[in-house]
């Protein structure tokens, strides 16, 4: 026998019926100017190369390298960044988003299947049959930052919530090819600044609250329990 | 413009073609998404954007007669992580169905779910149909859905499992694989 979703089933029906014309709705013109605005190109910014090891900090897994700034515990940066370092134009991006029962979800709503096992190795999500798209991961950092301190694989972890532009593109282990934007950050009074000057809200993370899943080809994913 | 035109222009990179493709299908989309997620206004536009930001992104994949259910696909499951992320569950009624498995060379070819929905649906009267497109598609609990349709709660129950069986019948019948 074999179990169906019914709801997932769902995905494949179009209703034309319960749907009412007339209702009150969002206003087109108005999402077309925030559609349009996140297609339009981007400016590009200069990556100032002290802080391009803090990128590929960021957004890369299992480094290690210097850091400078004053510290508090935990730091949580979210970054959207490119598989195995091949930049993509801003059109190209592509959303996926974790769900809590470790499974991902594309933006066309397919589930990808993910292999289960342990590890502490932290690298970049990444599946098989996708090729060089970006991803919205959260990395969790767990440690002090102080002058040249060294982060290992295993306090590479960076979550981020705060008024991040959506279409920053990072490239992986700091090597700038193509991307259209990118945003600097330093660590200040220890606290998390970007360039121009906004402070982002920090939060503590717990152990519990993420999940590592190794794939099938060898890298792991960072999953956030929701 | 028809929707070939539409369809070849965005594909070309057109903004004005994604404009339109926003004008026409706004309503439905924020609709969906509204059904799901109740009065959230501010999320409600949030989503519908990212809805047509995919579409633009996939506008590669996008077929000519299937633009409308790629967009309602993705606006339902966008609209289903945020309420997950919102910690909200959908309670659904006996959520799965079980069918009989068959094999490749039972099956005559592979039959696309899509047609077989339409097919299982259509053969539901309206009110049925109703309730279990308020259910399964867009969320509703069986109270809300009964209470609008203004039935009640064991009747609404007994029509959608009605709906189930006819949907277990139409997919063995027919052969569904995935």
């Amino acid at each position: 026998m074999k179990e169906l979703k019914i709801s997932e089933l769902m995905n494949d029906y179009t209703d034309n019926e319960l749907f009412l014309e007339g209702q009150q709705t969002v206003d087109a013109e108005k999402a077309i100017k925030a559609v349009t605005e996140r297609i339009s190109p981007k400016k590009k910014t200069k990556v100032k190369p002290l802080f391009k090891a803090l990128i590929a900090v960021a957004a890369a897994a299992a480094l290690t390298g210097a850091v400078s700034a004053a510290a508090t515990a935990v730091h949580e940066v979210w970054v959207t960044y490119t598989v195995d370092g091949k930049a993509v134009s801003s059109e190209a991006l592509k959303t996926y988003t974790f769900v809590d029962d470790g499974k991902i979800i594309d933006e066309d709503g397919n589930v990808l299947e993910i292999q289960e096992v342990d590890s502490d190795d932290i690298k970049i999500l990444y599946d098989s049959d996708i090729t060089a798209d970006d991803y919205d991961v959260r990395i969790r950092y767990d440690g002090s930052l102080e002058s040249n301190s060294e982060i290992d694989s295993d306090d590479i972890e960076i979550q981020y919530e705060g008024s991040l532009d959506d279409n920053v593109t990072y490239t992986v282990n700091g090597d700038v090819v193509s991307a259209e934007k990118t945003v600097t950050y330093n660590f200040e009074n220890g606290k998390l600044v970007t360039e121009d000057g906004q402070e982002l809200e920090l939060k503590v993370v717990d152990e519990d609250s993420v999940t590592r899943v190794e794939n099938e080809d060898g890298t792991v994913s960072i999953y956030i329990n929701d | 413009m028809t929707e070939q035109e539409l369809l070849k222009a965005l594909q070309k990179g057109d903004t004005a073609a994604l404009e339109e493709l926003i004008r026409r299908y706004t309503a439905y989309v924020s609709s969906i998404i509204r059904r799901i997620l109740g009065g959230r206004t501010e999320d409600c536009e949030e989503l519908t954007s990212e809805v047509f930001l995919v579409a633009w992104n996939s506008r590669g994949k996008l077929q000519e007669g299937k633009i409308k259910g790629f967009l309602g696909s993705v606006a339902r499951n966008k609209a289903f992580v945020r309420l997950r992320g919102l910690h909200e569950d959908l309670p659904l009624e006996e959520g799965v169905i079980f069918i009989e498995e068959r094999s490749v060379e039972e099956a005559a070819e592979h039959t696309d779910a899509a047609i077989l929905l339409e097919k299982a649906l259509s053969q539901l009267e309206k009110p049925h149909r109703e309730l279990f497109v308020r259910h399964y598609y867009y969320g509703q609990t069986v109270k809300e859905a009964a209470e609008e349709m203004q039935i009640n709660l064991s009747t609404a129950k007994a029509w959608l499992c009605r709906g189930r069986e006819k949907l277990k019948d139409i997919l063995e019948k027919e052969g569904y694989t995935e």
